[in-house]
């Protein structure tokens, strides 16, 4: 009886844990995400000045005009490098703009993306730059996919890494589909290029075939994921906005001023607009490849187009693709010619210089686009993109900017370096 | 582990070939056993088969099998049960504890792998072992030889981490995280036996 009455005590107390949920399974949940630290736009103006150079840790896009490079720390701001001496270039100043990526500069003004705006930065004083202008709200693609909403009222200046523990209940099935994560985001860089200036006393700069602003003449043009903005700069120091063109589809990547047409790479392909009436681009041909990463440039009758595979924009192909550009409504393939991992690439006369992921940077006699003919590599260094400047090469690599002499390109060497310090 | 759960099946033999030959001492013990495991909406089974030594009312010994309950694991454990009474029916109460090995399914590896981003896909879960627990009380209908059946009521409580790689953005670019998740996962359990 003294038995029985025990275990009549155990099945009550197994009754009530079932009915009172201790059969409830939980998860605790280790992991990192990161979280913005906002700013009012009147804070982040006041912080856009210069101050001394800090180490380039984590680069972007390039641009350089006259003997200074302009290089972006993504998210932070722009170094000044001054390559007057490519054997010992100096990082002789920083310019703080929270949340920049893509940049020109045209005469003293430094124009660059300042999260959702449009900064423009008197440098004619690289110690001591001035703001003149911001235009708000021109960039608004770049928002935060997967269910963020930044508040819009301010801006991101920093991200914080936290770590938390939670603990909740678990799934009946544990099922974990989604790849993206509520605090995994992502959010469409828009990031030059150049043409000649039509005002003969404002030089624009020359940037990167990787870059999405490019200036031609008076137009500083923009590319995001999906359109064509376009700004006149007749007023450098206060350019303004013109008009946005939507593109008939996304995944747009780079675009590159070529006398007055503009070749705009995407994952899916390369096209040509007329740019001819500045304030009014319109499309005149396209060239379709398979989903890959693709930035271009061209020369009067080609375009070269790097398509690379990698995990942001999928694809099989790694190669150059030489296309005819005669007939600017119809481009056509000439030649496909296999490479690692290009990116980056930039044309002098004959001479093609591609950068080819971890093998280095290439240099192409390029005179029969039919048959390239590869005259130098620069092997040991991990590049990225490249603009060539008559004999002189600068390079941003994954450990560094490069300054590369090619003068005698069969003999092209490094000759000086600025680091990245992670 | 398949060297592991054979081992562990071997020693399980010897021990129940072992009872047979020495049971009329009342000395080995070997059990097998099913139980229902009723959990948090979810409900599945678990095999297990133990072998002791049986003392003056106590049974002291070890088991092992396999549990798939959500995450198939293989409870390795110290089994420990005081019988109460004389005669053919008894009453018991028993507690198991030990460490739950994860063994999980190629499916339950890759629970996140059902459609990557522009092919990127997260590498599998990989698992770590945890503890096994149970306790409850159950009624025995022996033979005259000792053998017989035996159900019994139980609280048991698995746990197994999974850890797997995820990118998350950190403002400037997606950086590679290591995400830990700790599960625990609690049962009512009925459980049925043949002793020998």
């Amino acid at each position: 009886m003294r038995y029985k009455s025990f275990f009549q005590t155990c099945f009550f107390f197994l009754a009530i844990a079932w009915i009172s949920g201790c059969t409830k399974d939980t998860v605790t949940e280790s992991y990192t995400f990161f979280q913005p630290v906002y700013k009012t736009k009147a804070e982040v103006k006041a912080e856009a000045k210069s101050g001394p150079a800090i180490s380039v840790t984590n680069p972007g896009k390039l641009f350089v005009r006259g003997n200074y490079a302009f290089l972006s720390e993504l998210d932070k701001g722009v170094h000044i490098i001054d390559f007057s001496n490519p054997a010992a270039p100096r990082n002789i100043a920083f310019v703080n703009i929270p949340g920049c990526v893509d940049l020109a500069v045209r005469g003293n003004y430094l124009y660059a993306d300042c999260y959702t705006d449009l900064v423009t930065i008197d440098i004619s004083d690289p110690q001591n730059v001035v703001v003149k202008q911001f235009i708000e709200g021109v960039f608004p693609h770049r928002m935060y996919s997967n269910g963020f909403s930044p508040d819009t009222s301010k801006i991101i200046t920093s991200w914080v890494r936290i770590d938390t523990v939670i603990k909740h209940r678990m799934d009946n099935v544990p099922v974990f589909n989604s790849n993206f994560r509520r605090d995994m985001l992502v959010f469409s860089n828009f990031s030059s290029s150049s043409g000649p200036s039509a005002n003969p006393g404002v030089t624009n700069g020359v940037g990167g075939s990787m870059a999405r602003f490019a200036l031609m003449g008076e137009r500083l043009y923009t590319v995001s994921w999906s359109d064509l903005k376009v700004f006149n700069t007749s007023n450098a120091a206060a350019p303004a906005y013109v008009k946005t063109v939507a593109f008939t589809q996304g995944n747009i990547e780079t675009v590159f001023p070529y006398h007055d047409k503009l070749f705009i790479g995407s994952q899916t392909g390369m096209f040509i607009y007329n740019a001819s009436n500045p304030d009014n681009p319109t499309k005149l041909g396209q060239f379709t490849h398979a989903r890959v990463c693709d930035p271009v440039i061209a020369d009067d009758h080609n375009a070269f187009v790097t398509l690379r595979s990698n995990s942001v924009c999928a694809g099989f192909l790694n190669q150059l693709d030489v296309l005819d550009i005669n007939n600017l409504t119809s481009p056509s393939l000439i030649k496909s010619y296999q490479l690692k991992e290009p990116s980056g690439l930039s044309k002098d006369g004959n001479l093609l210089l591609i950068c080819d992921g971890k093998e280095g940077l290439k240099i192409f006699n390029a005179a029969n686009v039919n048959s390239l003919v590869q005259i130098k590599q620069i092997s040991g260094i991990e590049t990225y993109d490249v603009i060539a400047l008559g004999g002189l090469a600068i390079t941003v690599a994954k450990d560094g900017l490069y300054f590369i002499n090619y003068t005698n390109p069969a003999n092209a060497a490094v000759v000086g370096k600025i680091s990245i310090i992670k | 582990m398949k060297g592991f759960i054979l081992s562990v099946t071997g020693l399980l033999f010897v021990l129940t070939a072992g009872a047979q030959q020495i049971k009329q001492k009342g000395a080995l013990s070997v059990s097998a056993q099913t139980a229902l495991l009723n959990g948090d909406n979810h409900v599945n089974g678990q095999i297990l088969l133990s072998a002791g030594y049986e003392f003056k009312g106590w049974y002291i010994g070890a088991g092992s099998g396999f549990d798939y309950y959500k995450y198939r694991t293989v409870p390795v454990f110290a089994d420990v049960k005081k019988y109460f009474g004389k005669g053919n029916r008894q009453l018991f109460i028993y507690a198991n504890a030990g460490s739950d090995i994860a063994w999980p399914t190629e499916n339950q590896k890759n629970l996140r792998n059902s459609g990557g981003w522009w092919g990127w896909s997260p590498s599998p879960g990989v698992f770590k072992n945890g503890i096994y627990t149970d306790l409850g009380f159950g009624y025995t209908l022996f033979n005259s030889k000792h053998r017989g059946f035996f159900t019994a009521l139980g609280y048991s409580t698995k746990t197994i981490t999974e850890i797997y790689d995820e990118q998350v953005w950190n403002g400037t670019t997606s950086v590679m995280t290591k995400r830990t998740l700790d599960y625990t996962m609690n049962r009512i359990l009925f459980r049925i036996g043949y002793k020998f």
